[in-house]
């Protein structure tokens, strides 16, 4: 599991970043996965073919079409 | 941005909206949420949850956008007087040879906003997500949960439930880089208010263990170039 305190380091170097540049683009670092964090359980059916897949997300835009104000 | 995503990743990409999304800001209210609605179709998005900003369009108006939005509205738990599903409980995606099961969840609070009663309720959404999660699973490679809870009451689904790769969620207003991890599942949120694109980057082994899995946090700021069909839409609206 990845440490608090290492959570806690990556939150505030966003938080800097945020208050540096505002509204720019803030990419944080891609984090590799943990060692420790693989699923509990199978989420695949055994000897499925290996899936790579990603997810845009977006929530609570309440709205919003002018994003940044 | 989004197309950038689209055209560069190389793998199946979805697109999903953990939902407080029709209502809000001026404009959004007074077009009753069908410049929201015709936006999202022109993005391409593959489903969205179902908060309080939205059901505060009311029952009739809501089914109305439902109607009128290329993608489903999804709430697995919100139910009619009969206990039938208000909107689809949940989607199958297939793309590019895998399928993607989508399962939408509501809060207990999604009501409150509405303008006038409306003959529906709201249940458990545990025993609701346990009741659909085995016909998602037949028919689905992967499945997603669209959650409407908050991360706090996500953790608890996360630790409750099997086979369910990650948590798409809102209400809380996180933005979680690197994901919360519960029980090796994958609670995301990216913000609020438009301003936060979400990325979350999953990969399977063929034996169904997950071997990579990165969000990273976009802010969609002033310096990203405005997609002009969107404008287009916007300004159709003024």
């Amino acid at each position: 599991m990845i440490g608090r305190s290492y959570v806690r380091q990556i939150n505030l170097a966003i938080a800097s970043l945020l208050l540096l540049t505002g509204c720019s683009r803030t990419n944080t670092p891609a984090i590799p996965l943990p060692a420790t964090v693989p699923a509990a359980t199978a989420i695949l059916p055994p000897a499925s073919k290996p899936v790579a897949f990603t997810i845009l997300h977006t929530n609570d835009s309440s709205g919003y079409v002018d994003p940044c104000g | 941005m989004i197309q950038q995503i689209r055209s560069s990743a190389k793998r199946p990409v979805l697109l999903l909206d953990a939902g407080d999304t029709l209502t809000g800001v001026s404009l959004a209210n007074s077009t009753e949420g069908k410049v929201i609605v015709e936006a999202m179709n022109a993005m391409h998005y593959d489903a969205m949850g179902l908060g309080t900003l939205d059901l505060k369009l009311g029952l009739q108006v809501l089914l109305e956008r439902a109607v009128e939005a290329t993608f489903p509205f999804l709430s697995c738990n919100l139910v009619d007087q009969q206990g039938e599903p208000l909107f689809s409980p949940y989607t199958v995606v297939e793309r590019d040879g895998a399928r993607f099961g989508i399962i939408g969840v509501s809060a207990r609070d999604v009501l409150i906003l509405a303008p006038d009663p409306i003959p529906a309720s709201v249940l458990d959404p545990l025993t609701s997500v346990k009741q659909v999660l085995p016909e998602v699973r037949a028919q689905s490679d992967v499945v997603i949960l669209l959650s409407r809870l908050g991360v706090e009451e996500d953790k608890a689904l996360a630790k409750s439930l099997q086979g369910v790769a990650a948590i798409v969620g809102g209400k809380s207003l996180e933005r979680t880089a690197p994901p919360v991890w519960v029980a090796g599942v994958a609670l995301v949120q990216a913000g609020y208010n438009g301003e936060w694109l979400g990325r979350l980057d999953i990969g399977f082994d063929a034996q169904g263990k997950m071997v990579e899995a990165v969000n990273e946090i976009i802010a969609l700021g002033p310096e990203l170039a405005d997609d002009p069909r969107l404008v287009a839409i916007v300004d159709s609206y003024r």
